[in-house]
């Protein structure tokens, strides 16, 4: 026990020392969690329009009124020139051009069905898609003709913010980083500079070294989320409706996951060099089957299988449960048990490696 | 001459002896395209639906069929209110469709709020599109039903990337990452290595002159660029169908345009640090970053606040991207881009003069 506490006090004192790293512990995740939060928003808040208008009636000019007098929207060109039109999408000017067609009320009143079409900048398919809902769904209010037959409640996050979305999952990446990439590091340095010999050496046992450099580990990661959470509860505001206490307990084992995947990389790993790249790919892939940036449920099959095993789509879920929707533990055994498991069998593989060096 | 030849040769024995780094610089962008290609899609399929359904007639019945055949939900049954809080909060189901008893002639007494939509919100994209589609089956059933008359149907026109498939928008930013990741942080790490390891000093009292080293440093990367150029686009061209509308001449031009300016930041970064870890810290953080999150390749810049839509100027990837998605994906007039073109021209000038500077001061 003295030893274990003898190595912590090292492993702090050895951080505390290095000016670099103290900012990569510190200063990194609070630029991150200020850009990405920001940067991270396909919500469009004033969706630039060109207006194509062939019929020139009262029908038609109704209908730009809604667009006109909605929040949404701002419209930007006013003609019937289609090629200028088109150029200006090209020019990123606009986002979309509405273009009424001729006979548009006659037609309305004729009681027969008229096309209406948009045109859009696809090449981000997902704003798009958002840009062609905010669309259509003036243009159902118009066919509903004002009256309110679906009426619709946007639960756990009724603003729409996607700020609240996002953040939860952007902590779960901050302690990932940190949890993966410092553990690597750590041990790698200590191989490259040739001290791993030395502490061989000593009397000090496998798994007391282990322990050692594992616990510093888990309380910079948990400092690190708290630090997270203050600004995400106070800078972005996002609601904390679930028990703060359930957060830490999938922490503790989320991070032990990866403090484990760490020392695996660290195990394979001939230089620090190596050791980033290493870290840098496996956390690439981890961050893209998270659910973080794209809904698992878009997935196909296979990708979706491919998520049961990334640690970071339980602990994001896990995240936004509790925080958005407060749910309890009962809700979530599932993952807690997943998370459990996986910390056993990450550690295990990882010290199995270890040893044979 | 000869010495450059023998130096370079040096530098591609160093990359080539680091089998598990080279393997990571060949599988990251064949890994990124595909997931990108394959994984980060936000199409609305296989929605789990719950429906409760109060009313229980032909009608809404006839109304749930609807949503089975539109490929676009599966439907689950719930029957008590408790069941479908509990089905929201444990994510069974994105949204509760709730129909009212005696719904059919409470419709036609022209009654509101006949049908309650419950949507789980904590993705607000996601649960506005699903409110989208849900809203538009609704309607065109009950305009069917009522023989309605004017009805206006909305045909969208998705210019450059019909399919809405996210890897169009993807493979220039994809470009732009790895490019960075290759020319600038690779070469500011081993040019950092030589400066650590000392090897520096023994290179600089060699008949090498000092800008034999940087060249000599640059080349080896600057192939790997090239194949990985290759590689990106002809995976994503053969395997998603990404094409390359423009000219492929001005396709490479801009590549190697932006290769030059990221060889220009690594070159500058390792001559501010002395050591590897800051010179991969500096990289990861003031490069990687940006590049991934502010060049508008997972999320689009107009969307940005002010402070960070001028924060993503400094940095050239936003402005490669940019000439890419013309050149690739609308076959854009030149005049177009010239202004990014020129943005990023700037911005190389400037890091060379500075680093030049720099290196002379240090070793000569």
């Amino acid at each position: 026990m003295r030893t274990i506490l003898i190595i912590i006090r090292k492993e702090f004192r050895q951080i505390f020392r290095s000016r670099p790293m103290l900012m990569v512990i510190i200063a990194m995740p609070i630029i991150q969690l200020l850009i990405l939060s920001n940067a991270a928003d396909y919500e469009i808040k004033n969706l630039r329009l060109a207006i194509e208008d062939h019929d020139h009636s009262s029908t038609s000019s109704e209908l730009i009124y809604d667009f006109a007098y909605n929040q949404w929207f701002d419209i930007v060109a006013f003609n019937n020139d289609q090629e200028a039109n088109d150029q200006l999408l090209a020019r990123n000017k606009i986002e979309a051009i509405i273009a009424i067609p001729e006979n548009f009320e006659k037609n309305i009143n004729n009681g027969y069905p008229v096309d209406l079409q948009i045109r859009l900048d696809a090449i981000n398919g997902a704003t798009a898609q958002v840009a062609s809902s905010y669309i259509i769904s003036i243009i159902n209010k118009w066919n509903e003709n004002g009256s309110d037959i679906i009426r619709s409640r946007f639960l756990y996050n009724p603003e729409l913010n996607y700020k609240n979305f996002m953040v939860p999952g952007i902590l779960v990446m901050l302690v990932t980083v940190i949890g993966i990439i410092l553990t690597a590091l750590n041990i790698v340095r200590e191989k490259e500079t040739g001290t791993q010999e030395q502490i061989n050496v000593t009397p000090i046992r496998k798994h007391e070294y282990i322990l050692g450099k594992l616990i510093p580990m888990i309380i910079i990661g948990m400092a690190e989320f708290t630090m997270g959470l203050i600004i995400a509860l106070t800078i972005f505001h996002v609601p904390l409706l679930g028990n703060v206490l359930l957060l830490y307990l999938y922490l503790f084992f989320y991070l032990i996951v990866m403090c484990g995947i760490g020392l695996f990389i660290s195990t394979i790993a001939a230089s620090q060099q190596q050791a980033v790249f290493i870290a840098f790919f496996v956390m690439m892939i981890f961050l893209f089957l998270s659910g973080l940036f794209a809904p698992i449920a878009s997935m196909p099959d296979w990708a979706k299988v491919l998520t049961k095993f990334i640690p970071l789509s339980y602990f994001i879920r896990v995240m936004r449960s509790i925080m958005l929707k407060g749910s309890t533990l009962i809700s979530l055994q599932k993952e807690l048990f997943t998370l459990i498991i996986m910390a056993v069998i990450t550690q295990v593989i990882a010290i199995l490696n270890y040893q044979k060096r | 001459m000869k010495h450059l030849r023998i130096f370079v040769w040096k530098e591609f024995l160093h990359i080539w002896r680091d089998k598990k780094t080279l393997m990571i610089i060949i599988l990251l962008p064949i890994i990124e395209v595909l997931l990108f290609g394959y994984v980060l899609t936000s199409d609305i399929n296989n929605v789990n639906l719950g429906v409760r359904d109060l009313d229980n007639t032909t009608w809404s019945h006839q109304l749930i069929l609807k949503f089975q055949s539109s490929n676009y939900f599966k439907i689950n049954s719930l029957y008590t209110a408790p069941e479908v809080e509990h089905a929201l909060q444990s994510n069974q189901v994105k949204v509760v469709l709730e129909i009212k008893p005696d719904a059919e002639r409470r419709l036609q007494a022209g009654e509101t709020g006949i049908i309650q939509l419950l949507l789980d919100a904590s993705d607000p994209n996601i649960a506005r599109t699903i409110e989208t589609y849900i809203n538009s089956i609704t309607y065109s059933y009950l305009q069917k039903d009522a023989m309605q008359s004017s009805q206006i149907n909305i045909i969208p026109v998705m210019y450059y990337n019909p399919e809405l498939k996210s890897v169009f928008k993807s493979v220039p930013g994809l470009m732009a990452v790895v490019l960075m990741l290759i020319c600038a942080m690779m070469t500011s790490v081993s040019l950092a290595r030589e400066k650590e390891t000392g090897s520096m000093d023994v290179l600089l009292i060699s008949p090498l002159k000092p800008w034999h080293i940087v060249i000599g440093k640059i080349i080896p990367y600057i192939a790997i660029s090239f194949v990985n150029i290759l590689m990106i686009t002809g995976l994503s061209y053969f395997v998603f169908g990404v094409p390359i509308r423009g000219s492929i001449i001005l396709f490479f031009l801009f590549s190697a345009l932006f290769v030059i300016c990221a060889l220009s930041f690594g070159l500058f970064i390792s001559t501010v640090v002395k050591t590897q870890q800051i010179a991969m810290m500096i990289s990861l953080a003031g490069l990687m970053l940006p590049t991934t999150l502010l060049s508008g390749l997972i999320y689009p810049i107009r969307n940005m606040p002010g402070w960070l839509q001028r924060l993503s100027g400094i940095f050239p990837a936003r402005w490669f991207v940019e000439i890419l998605c013309h050149i690739m994906l609308k076959d854009s007039p030149i005049h177009y881009y010239l202004k990014p073109a020129g943005i990023i021209l700037l911005i190389t000038l400037v890091l060379l003069i500075m680093s030049t500077k720099r290196f002379k001061l240090r070793y000569d």
